[in-house]
């Protein structure tokens, strides 16, 4: 059918982001914007184009019309490709055997055919949830070099850190002999980074056996791999080195935009070497008025500015007024700041307004006790009236106090 | 609408109006402007606003830099299955000579012309800033019963304009060319035409038979009396840009909310080029103020009244004040600019100061290291 690829890519971006709680009500965790004009996907689909590869499935599950709307023709990722390109995956019904995918293997299974198409000599399986940059071709090449079956990416962590990752362990060759899921006293630091290079005969033998074992939660992590460890297939860890971050959290994600006002964290956005790709709104320049005061900060087109903005980040079209002061925060696009605001440790998602005078979170210094403080957050279209007070850690819910 | 486009990235009039400090490389119509346009996207996304998606785009020299701005169209949505953007270079042969006039350029083009498939058709210049209603200017058109439709602006007239002299129904009676200035207002015709696709094959003839030179000069002057010309005005800003002066005017009157909101339309965007560039960086030492800037920049030093293009570095100690820095250009620590058109990638050196004055601007030329 299609032209042969030697390798083409499969992300899993169905994962519903629970943790970003009102950030993913009515998105998929891939879709979540991040640092002033991208989203989370785009690092893995910029990775992608990048690393050469022109043919990438992406698999949705959870709220997928915005994502499905975002990725388009995939043409921001100069994925729009006469053979090959983006084409979005969802779970479908065919005749009785329709139905949603199950967990992360189960989701490839049912797409072997799309696989099968490219006749493909190797599938890279990647998760649409986390913020870094690398070469998977590099990787490619480690892949082949090893001669493995499966070469999972891993990032060296603090050993504190370790217990909340899955955890390889390896011999001196980097091949791997023991898989720990989250263990609570880990043998190594190499965390996996959610992404994998199966060579695609290997995979799909397992896939197709996983399927049909009773009672799998049809994983990656809980089936297939342990499974080919078992079987004494060669499973080699490639090491990354270099910023990699998953934003599942409301403190990650803050975090992780934080850290691009931080010159000593590795992620430099601007290298023309490895651009991070975007899908952009149709904007003007930014404007800066006469009253704005902006130090270590980053502000995008369509930006109107008039206020104080110290140590944040913001998206596209946001408006923030006289007086308003917004520091150590994440506004999304679109948003609107009125008079004399305070908008401080907070993320404002697009379309919220947070009218003249209202508050919203507080510096940690305020907070004695540190578990009673955390970021603030206002979700999509939320209305935070004059004189309003929302505290740190209280979230708002998307289109709150809109009047309907 | 049912017009395609013939758009004019110089002037070809051998006329003043030429920039040659800024368009000695590019053509008049990439000329940068507005932190990230340049010229020819207020056109482009007038035509685009009103669906006319037949552009075939006239470019005779220079046009490296037009090329790769429009490319194939994309940006604009005018790469089409049919029709779509088309760049048009006019040579000449044993038949035509190419004396750098509208009327032989257009008669070099007469394939394209003929080969359109739309009943109107639109002349115009890339020169303006402007968000133009083609679609209302047509309604005029129709309207009026007119033959052409030309576009006028009120504005202190200079040598070389036309003024038109119209009734209370728009309809053009007489015109007056000017040698000199004056200092009131008059109403004086652009380089802005709505016709048949008919008329102007008849008008391309006439032109080679009696030697016109100029598109509106000519057809204006000397056909007034036969046929129904009315002039169209455009509400709300309109610049044409024909002047060191006036080019660094324009893009600081895009510092005002008012003009803005003239210009960058949420139902008509200005559209240009996408470039992958990252938010704008503003560092600890950074003090901006009333200043329009793109993105991709990193900004730490100060900034007052000015146009900041793309990827734009500005160090520390730096001070640029009523001016328009380009794409890449770097200004170093402790320059400082008052009044200056930096072009691209330009790079001005640490303590080097720098001043033109608001009528005479100083330009740093296209990579000139200072």
């Amino acid at each position: 059918m299609g032209i042969k690829k030697e390798m083409i890519a499969m992300l899993l971006a169905g994962g519903q982001g629970s943790r970003l709680y009102v950030l993913t009500n009515s998105r998929a965790k891939p879709a979540v914007p991040f640092g002033g004009k991208y989203r989370i996907i785009d690092f893995t689909l910029s990775n992608c184009s990048n690393s050469g590869i022109d043919t990438v499935g992406v698999l949705t599950q959870y709220k997928p019309m915005e994502l499905n709307a975002y990725i388009g023709t995939g043409q921001p990722w100069d994925l729009d490709r006469m053979s090959g390109g983006i084409q979005v995956l969802p779970p479908y019904v065919t005749g009785d055997d329709g139905q949603w995918y199950k967990g992360t293997a189960n989701a490839i299974y049912q797409n072997i055919q799309f696989i099968e198409q490219y006749s493909p000599k190797y599938v890279l399986v990647l998760s649409g949830d986390h913020v870094y940059k690398m070469d998977y071709k590099k990787m490619l090449d480690f892949h082949k070099e090893k001669g493995a079956d499966v070469t999972i990416a891993v990032l060296d962590v603090p050993i504190d850190e370790a217990s909340s990752f899955g955890i390889m362990n390896t011999n001196d060759d980097l091949s791997i002999y023991e898989f720990e899921e989250k263990p609570k006293h880990p043998k190594s630091t190499k965390a996996s980074m959610g992404v994998y290079i199966f060579t695609w005969e290997k995979l799909r033998k397992y896939l197709i056996e996983d399927e049909e074992t009773e009672g799998s939660s049809n994983d990656f992590g809980k089936n297939i791999i342990p499974n080919m460890l078992n079987t004494g297939e060669k499973l080699f860890a490639y090491p990354f080195d270099g910023y990699w971050k998953d934003v599942g959290t409301i403190n990650s994600l803050w975090e992780a935009n934080m850290d691009l006002l931080n010159p000593t964290i590795s992620l430099n956005l601007s290298d023309p070497l490895w651009r991070i790709y975007c899908r952009h709104s149709l904007t003007t320049p930014q404007y800066v008025g006469n009253n704005a005061t902006i130090t270590n900060s980053m502000i995008t087109e369509g930006c109107d500015v008039e206020s104080i903005v110290n140590n944040s980040i913001l998206f596209s079209d946001v408006t923030a007024e006289k007086d308003a002061e917004i520091s150590y925060s994440v506004v999304m696009r679109n948003a609107k700041i009125g008079k004399g605001a305070k908008v401080r440790y907070a993320i404002i998602a697009d379309d919220a307004v947070i009218e003249d005078g209202a508050i919203v979170g507080a510096p940690p210094e305020d907070y004695p006790n540190r578990d009673d403080w955390g970021i603030a957050v206002v979700g999509q279209g939320a209305v935070v009236r004059s004189g309003e007070v929302i505290l740190p850690k209280q979230m708002l819910a998307p289109g709150h106090g809109k009047e309907s | 609408m049912n017009a395609f486009c013939i758009l004019f990235t110089d002037t070809y009039n051998n006329s003043d109006s030429k920039i040659s400090e800024l368009s000695g490389r590019r053509t008049l119509a990439s000329i940068p402007f507005g932190a990230r346009y340049r010229l020819i996207d207020f056109m482009l996304s007038a035509l685009v606003g009103a669906s006319v998606s037949d552009i075939g785009i006239i470019t005779k020299s220079n046009y490296g830099s037009l090329m790769d701005h429009i490319g194939s169209g994309k940006n604009w949505d005018l790469d089409r299955k049919n029709g779509g953007l088309k760049v048009l270079t006019p040579f000449a042969n044993d038949t035509i000579a190419l004396n750098d006039n509208q009327f032989d350029i257009l008669r070099s083009v007469h394939g394209y012309i003929d080969s359109m498939l739309e009943e109107y058709c639109i002349i115009a210049d890339a020169n303006l800033v402007v968000n133009l209603d083609f679609k209302d200017m047509f309604a005029k058109h129709i309207a009026n019963g007119a033959d052409l439709t030309v576009l006028c602006r009120d504005a202190l007239e200079k040598p070389g304009d036309m003024e038109l002299k119209m009734d209370e129904t728009g309809k053009v009676n007489d015109i007056m060319m000017h040698t000199g200035g004056s200092d009131a207002e008059k109403t004086v015709a652009l380089n802005v035409f709505l016709l048949k696709k008919s008329l102007l094959c008849d008008l391309i003839d006439w032109g080679m038979t009696y030697g016109w030179k100029d598109f509106g000069k000519d057809v204006i002057s000397k056909k007034f009396t036969e046929l129904n010309i009315f002039g169209y005005k455009h509400d709300g800003y309109c610049e044409l840009i024909d002047s060191l002066e006036i080019y660094l005017k324009s893009n600081l009157e895009m510092l005002d909310r008012e003009t803005r909101a003239e210009i960058f339309k949420p139902d008509q965007p200005i559209l240009t080029r996408i470039k992958d560039s990252v938010p704008t960086k503003y560092g600890d030492d950074a003090e901006v103020s009333n200043s329009y800037i793109a993105d991709g920049c990193t900004i730490n030093g100060k900034v007052e009244n000015s146009i900041i293009f793309r990827n734009v570095k500005v160090e520390k100690g730096a001070c640029i004040k009523n001016s328009i820095v380009m794409q890449n250009t770097i200004v170093e620590e402790n320059a400082s600019l008052n009044c200056v058109i930096a072009d691209k990638n330009a790079r001005i050196r640490g303590n080097k100061t720098l001043s033109g004055c608001d009528t005479l601007p100083l330009i740093i030329n296209k990579g000139k290291i200072v």
